[in-house]
């Protein structure tokens, strides 16, 4: 089981992976794993939800393929509007990292 | 957007969830080959995927929930539940819809026609800040201005951003007719009404009288008149005996800014070449043009009207009227018909009509839901016992509603939209053929805003016969419902019996006016105007130079027995009025009057009573000598000998001057019979004083030839000897007969409509009737088998269950009763110019009969199959 995300969070890590080019479910919670250093383990009890959520907003498109070894997976693609929604949760994210930043260093 | 999204998702949801679970198992399987990769077993290697993966329903559950489907997936639930249940019960549904249907198709046409006329704007750059100017006196209001008035109008730049001039004409061609305008040459740039070809009018068009022979041509003439030719462009079109070049074809959609679509316009430059004998820009100045401004945003028509007025009152030494009388006015012309109270005013009959018909639907349907909710008492109670919110029940009953309203609302559009055809080709068939070539309707289409009215019509409809039932029924005492007992039956019965009322009040008015306007229009038709008009036909042409030869050619026809000639034709409206002193009279009277040639009371058999009729030099010198009417001679004189009495001409009024005698004092020398030569609703003439003229009389206008009585083909002999001798000018040839059957002509169209609406809310009357009593026995079965067990003959049955629909019919016939004569004496003052009976015991009586035999015969049906119930499988049954 993965580490608790703020709110949010997760749709803006899945949206980052994806910048990367189109990845399968598997691909994407692997690619959190691997570059968190195993920090973040995605369940996929929550990483399913976050990528309808990101469907039925229209940030991204899924479309069946074929993955690196031969198996069929289904590939999400990030779309503009997901590359918008990404810039402004960074923007939150960073304003929001330096709020609890200074917070922690005046306490 | 988003939701359009979710809708777009809602649709595939299938292959979305196909697609989920498929992806989570791959997912899983990708797992567990690199489990196998660390070295563990395939069942290993299974179960810790699965562990891994953790709770498998659970992620796919939320995962849905993602979609956010739930809401629509329960409206969807209600739809298919509601279109399951109607289907059902088929007769309900298709009832329901077809009476709400037609309810809503009748006030569909009515707003149709109302939006075009009055809501759409003309299709011009910003309608609604132009403005016709004109000016009201006293009792006179009047739009009309000269072309220097109009020129001083031109400079109010602190007040109109443009100002332009119109003047509208009417050119017979060969066999038709075609309408069309005058324009001051900023016309066309004003309204930024551009052309389909070539272009449009421009001021060059207009510099100086006579500078432009140029035509634009309305789009829809284009494809009606020349079929649609592309090289319509540089073609000569010859009106009125002049060609004009067409010089283009108007955008479609625009056709002028009047309550008719207009076929071309030319320049007022030409205003001679086409009005002959009304020379616009004579000495003598006459008020032939229709001025419209577009007002400046900063100025408001209040403070415009103010500024104007002393304007108008510099003019008074025209208008004849004292100035402190005169104000400046101004009239909407943003749509072929304003917008204005008096408007809403004469109208609100046609409009309450209508409503009452979508009230007798409503009140109707409104009764079917609420016979159908009592009958599903038992499912609802069922439903609520197992812990459906009443919210929810509500929304579930309303949602029906919803649906047959939906139902009802295409199926009115439909209606709507054949009732408009029909009724267009209806009007131009029965409409007397030489008008309907005159006649152009304004393009009746369903537009958005007609989908709009019908969408929220049928929205309010739903609530107004859909949300009490659904309430009442939701209301119901748990247990009671279970075993078939409901509360609130004494409300329920209550709201039935009123919305029976209702139906009756409603179709009693309704047929007591179709009634009404039907006997009047009876009347007018067998009226007779004491003028021998059969085989009688009306020329008349703009061109006065050929008057007289066109009368000479026209005695010589074969067939022809007389020709006479006339300013006034009879039966187009009033006669023109003049104020005059009858000899021994202290007081100025008005009088109507008509300049004749001697052979006007031959053709038509109008007898000479008393005196003579017209010698022929005071026919041909116009001698101020008259004959008068049997009623002005009575009027005028009462109790004296009229011959020999003298008339003096007042001449006050002095804006017909090219039409008034020269004479100031005239000897009167014959009396002639009464007749009805203006309007047919007014009656005999009231007064009637004939000037002579003759065949090639100053004040000869218009020329009448007796022909064959009964040969159609008379007045298209005329056309054919007339346009084959001056193939260019224009004649109007019409049969006499036709004006006057013009003047009948709104009445008949009037009662039609009026029996329509009548029978559509008698057809409602039975059938509401008829559904309440049928269901009302069947609640009352056992009461009724227990009675008849207990002796009551079948009279006696049939007496009780009647005695209530009787009850109900003479409320509603008495409240019906009560608001028509209301309604008649609020018409009264509307219609005083029409001259109609408006409270006719006949067309009432008549009516209340009707109403109340096809209401006590719906009930009678249903009664009489209680009286013959079996009463032994009755108590059984129950």
């Amino acid at each position: 089981m993965g580490t608790d995300l703020l709110p949010g969070t997760l749709e803006m890590l899945i949206l980052k992976t994806l910048t990367r080019g189109p990845n399968h479910g598997y691909g994407i919670a692997q690619h959190l794993q691997r570059v968190s250093s195993d920090a973040l383990r995605i369940g996929e009890g929550s990483l399913y939800p976050a990528l309808q959520r990101l469907l039925v907003n229209g940030w991204a498109e899924a479309e069946w393929g074929v993955s690196e070894n031969n198996r069929k997976a289904r590939y999400y693609r990030i779309t503009p509007a997901g590359r918008r929604q990404l810039a402004a949760e960074l923007r939150n994210y960073d304003f929001l990292v330096a709020a609890i930043a200074r917070v922690l260093e005046t306490a | 957007m988003n939701l359009l999204r979710k809708l777009r998702l809602r649709l595939q949801r299938r292959r979305l969830e196909r697609d989920l679970a498929e992806e989570m198992r791959l997912h899983r399987e990708l797992l567990e080959d690199r489990l196998r990769g660390d070295g563990l077993t395939p069942a290993e290697a299974r179960a810790a995927a699965l562990r891994r993966f953790g709770n498998a329903a659970a992620a796919l559950e939320q995962s849905r929930d993602q979609w956010g489907f739930v809401w629509l997936d329960s409206v969807l639930q209600d739809l298919r539940y509601a279109a399951r249940a109607l289907r059902r019960s088929k007769a309900f549904a298709v009832t329901a819809v077809l009476t709400l249907g037609v309810g809503l198709g009748l006030n569909t046409v009515l707003f149709t026609v109302f939006n075009a006329y009055v809501l759409r704007p003309f299709a011009v750059r910003d309608p609604y800040s132009l403005y016709e100017i004109g000016w009201t006196a006293k009792k006179i209001r009047n739009r009309s201005f000269s072309l220097r008035e109009f020129r001083q109008l031109r400079e109010r730049s602190d007040l109109f951003s443009d100002v332009h001039a119109v003047s509208y004409t009417l050119i017979p061609v060969q066999s038709h007719s075609l309408t069309g305008m005058l324009v001051s040459g900023n016309y066309f740039s004003m309204l930024g009404a551009g052309t389909l070809l070539g272009r449009p009018i421009l001021p060059e068009d207009d510099a100086a009288p006579g500078a432009g022979p140029v035509v634009v041509i309305s789009h829809e003439a284009w494809k009606a008149a020349f079929g649609q030719d592309p090289q319509i462009l540089g073609r000569k079109l010859v009106l009125n005996g002049h060609p004009f070049e067409v010089i283009g074809v108007a955008r479609p959609g625009f056709s002028g800014l009047r309550e008719s679509p207009l076929d071309f316009w030319v320049p007022l430059s030409m205003f001679r070449e086409l009005k002959p004998g009304q020379d616009l820009f004579g000495p003598a100045e006459p008020a032939h043009l229709v001025v419209v401004g577009r007002l400046r945003p900063d100025v408001a028509t209040e403070q415009a009207a103010a500024a104007l007025t002393g304007f108008m009152r510099q003019n008074a030494s025209r208008l004849q009227e004292k100035p402190e009388n005169l104000r400046a006015s101004f009239y909407p012309r943003s749509s072929p018909v304003a917008l204005t109270p008096e408007l809403v005013k004469a109208f609100s009959p046609v409009f309450a009509a209508f409503v009452l018909v979508m009230i007798a639907a409503c009140a109707n349907v409104s009764n079917l839901m609420l016979a159908r909710a009592a009958g599903r008492q038992r499912e609802i109670g069922v439903r609520l016992s197992l812990g459906a919110g009443r919210a929810r029940l509500v929304r579930q009953l309303l949602t029906e509603s919803l649906l047959i309203a939906i139902l009802a609302g295409l199926t009115g559009i439909a209606l709507a939209q054949s009732t408009l055809e029909l009724g267009q080709r209806l009007f131009f068939a029965t409409l007397p053929s030489e008008f309907a070539k005159v006649v152009r309707l304004v393009p009746l289409a369903l537009d958005y805003r007609v989908f709009l009215f019908v969408l929220a019509a049928a929205t309010a409809a739903t609530l107004l016969f859909g949300l009490v039932p659904s309430l009442q029924a939701t209301r119901t005492v748990l247990v009671g419902a279970l075993r078939g007992e409901f509360g609130g039956r004494l409300r329920a019965s209550r709201l039935r019996d009123a919305l029976v009322v209702s139906q009756v009040t409603v179709c009693l008015v309704l047929l007591v006016c179709a009634a009404t306007l039907f006997r009047n229009s009876d009347t007018f038709q067998k009226r007779d105007v004491r003028l021998r008009v059969d085989g009688v036909v009306h020329v008349s042409t703009d061109d006065a130079r050929i008057r007289r030869r066109a009368a000479e050619q026209l005695a010589a026809q074969p067939g022809v027995a007389g020709v006479a000639a006339v300013y006034h034709a009879p039966l187009y409206g009033r006669l023109r009025q003049i104020t005059v002193t009858p000899s021994g009279a202290a007081e100025v009277v008005a009088a109507g009057y008509n300049f004749v040639s001697p052979e006007y009371f031959r053709l038509l058999e109008v007898p000479i009573l008393r005196g003579r009729g017209f010698a022929p030099e005071e026919s041909a010198a116009e001698a101020p000598v008259a004959i008068v009417s049997e009623s002005t001679a009575r009027r005028f004189w009462p109790g004296q000998d009229p011959l020999g009495k003298t008339i003096r001409v007042e001449n006050l009024d002095r804006r017909y001057v090219d039409r008034l005698p020269e004479f100031t004092q005239v000897q009167v020398i014959g009396i002639a019979r009464d007749v009805i030569s203006g309007w047919v609703g007014d009656g005999l003439d009231p007064t009637c004083l004939y000037f002579p003229t003759s065949l090639a009389g100053k004040h000869a206008r218009d020329l009448l030839a007796r022909g064959r009585p009964g040969d159609p083909g008379f007045a298209l002999a005329l056309r054919a000897a007339l346009s084959g001798r001056w193939p260019d000018a224009g004649f109007q040839i019409v049969p006499l007969e036709q004006p006057l059957a013009v003047q009948i002509y709104p009445f008949t169209a009037a009662a039609w409509i009026g029996w329509l609406l009548g029978a559509v809310a008698l057809v409602l009357t039975v059938s509401g009737m008829y559904g309440v009593m049928a269901y009302l026995v069947s609640q009352r079965t056992k009461e009724v088998g227990i009675r008849i067990a207990l002796g009551a003959t079948p009279t006696m049955v049939l007496r009780l269950v009647m005695r209530h629909s009787v009850k109900l019919t003479c409320a509603g016939l008495a409240v019906g009763l009560a608001l028509s004569l209301a309604a008649s004496r609020l018409l009264i003052a509307a219609v005083e110019l029409l001259k109609m009976v408006l409270w006719d015991p006949v067309a009432v009586v008549a009516s209340l009969a009707l109403v109340a035999a096809a209401a006590l015969l719906a009930a009678y049906f249903p009664s009489r199959r209680a009286s013959c119930l079996d009463p032994v499988s009755t108590l059984r049954f129950e």
